[in-house]
């Protein structure tokens, strides 16, 4: 049974971690979702088909990530830490619907 | 677990369709309804994660497999195994070349050839003889040289073995016998010297 009020959470919690999300490049925001919610390991995500970078690489832009993630979020009143139950399907939306437009926009993998 | 979405109000949201939705194989109607009860629903967004989160892992795993070697680490032609091994390969084979064409050395005897004879000069005991005072022993010697000169072996044998006592030319008296008994036959000879060396 759905619950309304959590799903007001969830979404105000998606929201502002989207927001986030959004300045980063694309391949870092992959590369996030890939560890974070889905919890890949780095090879995993290194050999990813959207991804193809080095382990190493993929430590790196987790590192930066995270960092950017943790003073932005506290900038806006949040804490770091798992997603609120909900969560996760409002951002693999927002996530999936960014996908596609920068799939017809290949020039924006290289801002 | 596995509901049939929109057969029962509120029931879960089946495996078969959130594959779906990872798939991007649900139109947009039926994707904004899975969406919309999977974000208000805890086990749905949970089970939607699992889904989504062994998608995205089994493409890794593909993409890794079918990774052409195109793709591999970059080596260095020459540390391929194949070419390895056909540069030693081609290495044994041109040493063996060298080691085959180099100039051959005169073929050793075989160990049990018989020792070539050398005639050694009959004349110097003439001058042996005109130095004077020449003993009995040392007079057999003389003669037995002699006789070597002349080649006559048997005699030359009979006189160099006659002296019993030692003389200054005791050493001209091994050596002639040494030669005359390389000339006679080399087991023959061996046994001479020997006896002759423990006189």
């Amino acid at each position: 049974m759905a619950a309304p009020e959590r799903a007001v959470e969830s979404g105000e919690f998606a929201s502002t971690l989207l927001d986030c999300l959004g300045p980063l490049r694309p391949l870092s925001r992959r590369v996030w979702l890939l560890r974070a919610v889905y919890e890949l390991g780095s090879r995993d995500i290194a050999e990813h088909p959207l991804v193809r970078a080095s382990v190493a690489n993929v430590d790196v832009i987790l590192m930066r990530v995270r960092q950017h993630l943790k003073s932005c979020l506290e900038s806006k009143g949040l804490e770091p830490g798992p997603l609120p139950a909900g969560t996760f399907t409002l951002i693999w939306d927002r996530m999936s619907r960014a996908a596609a437009e920068e799939a017809l926009t290949p020039e924006a993998e290289q801002s | 677990m596995n509901e049939t979405p929109g057969t029962a109000p509120g029931a879960h949201i089946g495996d078969d369709e959130f594959i779906d939705l990872v798939s991007g194989f649900l139109d947009d109607a039926s994707r904004a309804r899975v969406i919309a009860h999977a974000s208000a629903c805890a086990h749905c967004d949970a089970r939607f994660r699992e889904i989504s989160a062994t998608h995205e892992r089994g493409l890794a795993r593909a993409a890794e497999a079918l990774r052409e070697p195109a793709d591999e680490p970059r080596v260095h032609p020459f540390w391929r195994p194949s070419v390895a091994l056909l540069a030693v390969a081609s290495f044994i084979v041109v040493a063996a070349a060298v080691f085959l064409a180099r100039p051959q050395p005169p073929p050793a005897p075989p160990c049990d050839a018989r020792p070539r004879a050398v005639w050694l000069p009959s004349a110097v005991s003439e001058g042996i003889r005109r130095s004077g005072g020449a003993s009995q022993a040392e007079s057999l010697v003389i003669a037995g040289v002699q006789a070597y000169g002349r080649r006559d072996l048997a005699e030359a044998e009979r006189l160099l073995r006659a002296p019993l006592i030692r003389s200054a030319l005791d050493k001209m008296r091994r050596l002639y016998f040494r030669e005359h008994a390389r000339g006679a036959g080399a087991q023959r000879g061996g046994d001479l010297i020997a006896r002759l060396a423990l006189r």
